[in-house]
Formats: C-alpha cells, sequence, structure tokens
C-alpha cells in the first residue's frame, strides 16, 4: 500500500507530522511509519487522514496487488 | 529510538544477560533444587529492581529531554499484539515437550529448567518482536 500524505502535507499549508498526528490521535511516530509505508493504518485512521485533507480515500492511499508491482 | 523502542532494546538486553548469567552458573557445576529456588528468586528480584531502575531512569531521561509523553496508539496496540502472539506461539510449541521432559528426566531440577528456558525465550521472542516491529513495521 502507497501513500500520498507527505506530498499532501505540504500541500496544506507544510503541516507537520506532529499536527497531523494530533488531528488523528496517534503518536508522531505512527504518522512515520505510515508515511514510509511501515505501517498500514486502520481504516478509521485511514478515513480521519483523509478528512484532514479533504480528499477522497483514495486520493490518500492507493493499493497496488503484488503480481501488478513487478 | 523513541521511548517504546529504547525500552524493549533495554528490557530484552536485560532478559538476555540475566538468562545468560543463570546459564553460566548452573552449567558450572551441579545444584541441588534448593540452590536453583534460591538463584531463580534472587534472579527475579534482580531482574525487577533493574527493570524499575532502568523505567525511572529513562523516564527521567525523557523528561530532561523534554520528549512529549505519548499515549499508547493503535500501532503500539498492534505492535503488542503481534509480539504476544510470537511469544505464544513459542511457549505452545514446547509445551508439548514438557510432558515427555518431565516423565524422562532424571531430575526435578532439570524439569524446572526446561520451564524457565521455555518462559525466558518466549519473553525474549516478545520483546526481541516488539524492537523488530518498531523498526521494520508492524
Amino acid at each position: 500500500m502507497t501513500n500520498r500524505i507527505r506530498a499532501l502535507r505540504f500541500e496544506h499549508g507544510e503541516m507537520t507530522q506532529q499536527a497531523l498526528a494530533d488531528r488523528i490521535g496517534v503518536t508522531r511516530q505512527t504518522v512515520i511509519a505510515i508515511e514510509q509505508g511501515r505501517y498500514s493504518p486502520t481504516l478509521e485512521a485511514a478515513f480521519q487522514i483523509a478528512e484532514v485533507f479533504g480528499a477522497p480515500l483514495d486520493a490518500v492511499f492507493s493499493y497496488e496487488r503484488a503480481e501488478n508491482r513487478q | 529510538m523513541t521511548f517504546r523502542e529504547k525500552n524493549a532494546a533495554a528490557t530484552l538486553l536485560i532478559l538476555v544477560a540475566m538468562y545468560a548469567v543463570y546459564g553460566v552458573w548452573l552449567l558450572g557445576h551441579p545444584h541441588t533444587r534448593w540452590e536453583v529456588l534460591g538463584a531463580l528468586i534472587v534472579g527475579v528480584a534482580l531482574m525487577t529492581l533493574i527493570s524499575i531502575v532502568w523505567a525511572i531512569g529513562l523516564k527521567f531521561y525523557s523528561l530532561a529531554r523534554r520528549e512529549r509523553d505519548e499515549e499508547a496508539d493503535e500501532r503500539d496496540r498492534r505492535v503488542d499484539q503481534k509480539s504476544a502472539r510470537n511469544a505464544y506461539w513459542v511457549i505452545l510449541s514446547i509445551l508439548w515437550v514438557i510432558p515427555v521432559v518431565a516423565l524422562v528426566s532424571p531430575s526435578h531440577v532439570f524439569t524446572a529448567n526446561v520451564v524457565i528456558a521455555t518462559l525466558g525465550l518466549a519473553e525474549m521472542v516478545h520483546h526481541g518482536s516488539r524492537l523488530y516491529y518498531y523498526r521494520w513495521g508492524a
């Protein structure tokens, strides 16, 4: 799963990771892990992130099947 | 490294050190069950004391560095769940061997040490997994 969180943060007034973390109720470390693809958030957190950026879920996260990645 | 990663790493180090010291002592020469029991009580007390001192020290260090006191979130809970599951599998896998060991073992001390080793291994897998999931993803 890939995401555009980093790009979206910069498009939204260079929002800090801490500010996003505070908005969705997780730690900054979790936001870092999500951005780097080391952690897939719960559906609830994913919707909250999309809501913060005022974007639909698929504009923030995208899923690519393993066979398509090759 | 975050507070939780440092805590997992330190707990793992303390566990490995304590079990290593105990293992070396155990292999030194044959011990009576009372000696082993005494070593166990002292070992657990020492491990608890070291963990408490470490936790307090780490808290003061974090406060001095003005790190945010963050509550566990969904990622922390997932890391804890997956790590506990790994430890559970270790215990469950070795649990089946223990009755066999108890039946064929020449002494209760040996059986007790197999149980202790199982618990020690499970604890190490638990904290090692926590560290792994925090560093490389859960």
